[in-house]
């Protein structure tokens, strides 16, 4: 009972670093589901990005886990938070509630592909307006093209390739590709404004928030890593747009 | 500051924040509270702004709003306050990290410090904002530090 617990526990757990959660929530959640079984409630967790380990004390259950891939997935938090209530509350057993976790693993987003698309290019056209607090409607759809262009790009490049930052890199970069020659065959205005929305969908705007307060929670090492993540992440964006200014 | 502008900053704070959440998968009964979370911490950072209030001061307020309204959310909704994050996305400085990048790039690297300090300090507001807003619903909730 106890080992099968410890491991639906760090599959849980490791659910919710790949989704981008903080590590607080990790540990409680993983915490809760193993105190749950076990009668002597010592459970011991270490957590990092890459990976989690946790231990029973005094039994021989302990178990690691690596993680390998990273992203956003609010839902996935949502889920995994929601069944493991609903474990804590005895209203699913722990098989119930492994077997949900892997199908959970497996599900595909809820929106599809081209709606994210459409999506990331509207984010960068509407927050355009706003970061610049301008009024032009000229500057909307190319920005709207060029953020939804980037998006795809970024997304299709860290689905294939195994290198990891390249992918904001290049997305960056045709971010800036698409404002200037867009610029240049008159489809927009002002190079400047369109490359600020549109670049926004890359930006690791969540990781620096959850970097900050796994910081403030004491949680030192899995902070430094996601600012580290991010910092790199921005270096990379910042190297792909500057080429375009500074080339084209 | 007519109501035309009005009404564009708050309508596009709302639909950016929302067409956010479409690429992050944002549950969906988490995208409208969470895009009003936004646009609410983008106007209260745009009045502040423009009634010349400095904009350290006004990510500060706006990212403490964003926080307060999130742990609103995620009582009322049983949801995690991560969800409600997203109302952060219209603070992020990328007008003045543009103009940062722009400055190193013209060999204007003064101009480029300074740029880059100033988004570092309004990243730190809106961090400390945010966190300073959590620390109040743990006072709150007495939610105490861990002891063993």
């Amino acid at each position: 009972m106890e080992n099968k617990a410890i491991d639906v526990g760090v599959l849980a757990g490791k659910i919710l670093v790949e989704s981008g959660s903080e590590m607080w929530r990790v540990e409680d959640t993983t915490k809760r589901i193993i105190d749950h079984a076990s009668t002597n409630n010592k459970t011991e967790a270490f957590t990092s990005l890459t990976g989690l380990l946790v231990n029973l004390k005094d039994t021989p259950y302990t178990r690691f886990m690596q993680v390998e891939k990273r992203g956003i997935n609010m839902d996935h938090i949502n889920s995994v938070n929601l069944l493991s209530r609903r474990y804590t509350e005895d209203k699913i057993t722990l098989d119930e509630l492994e077997e949900k976790l892997l199908r959970l693993r497996n599900a595909k987003p809820q929106y599809p592909l081209w709606l994210q698309t459409v999506g990331a290019g509207f984010e960068g056209a509407f927050f355009m307006f706003i970061f610049t607090q301008t009024y032009n409607w000229a500057d909307f759809p190319l920005a709207f093209f060029a953020g939804a262009l980037g998006y795809l790009v970024t997304y299709y490049i860290s689905t294939r390739l195994r290198i990891r930052f390249m992918s904001e890199f290049l997305g960056a970069l045709t971010v800036g590709l698409c404002a200037v020659i867009g610029v240049r065959l008159h489809l927009g205005d002002n190079i400047q404004n369109i490359i600020i929305g549109a670049i926004m969908p890359p930006l690791p705007g969540v990781p620096m928030i959850n970097a900050m307060r796994d910081i403030f929670e004491g949680n030192l090492l899995s902070g430094l890593e996601r600012m580290m993540e991010a910092l790199i992440i921005l270096s990379a964006i910042a190297f792909g747009v500057g080429v375009v200014l500074r080339y084209m | 500051m007519s109501l035309y502008h009005l009404l564009i900053q708050i309508s596009f704070s709302y639909l950016g924040t929302m067409t956010f959440g479409l690429f992050i998968n944002m549950p969906k009964k988490a995208l409208n509270a969470s895009s009003i979370i936004g646009a609410a911490g983008w106007m209260l950072y745009w009045f502040m702004f423009k009634f010349g209030l400095g904009s350290i001061l006004g990510n500060f307020l706006a990212a403490f709003l964003v926080g307060l309204l999130g742990i609103v959310c995620s009582l009322t909704k049983k949801m995690p306050s991560t969800m409600f994050s997203t109302g952060l996305v219209p603070l992020v400085p990328g007008a003045s990290g543009y103009q940062a990048l722009a400055a190193f790039i013209n060999h204007q690297t003064d101009l480029a410090i300074s740029k880059t300090v100033h988004v570092m300090m309004v990243a730190g507001a809106i961090a400390l904002g945010y966190v300073a807003a959590q620390m109040v619903a743990d006072i709150i909730y007495q939610r105490k530090p861990k002891q063993d």
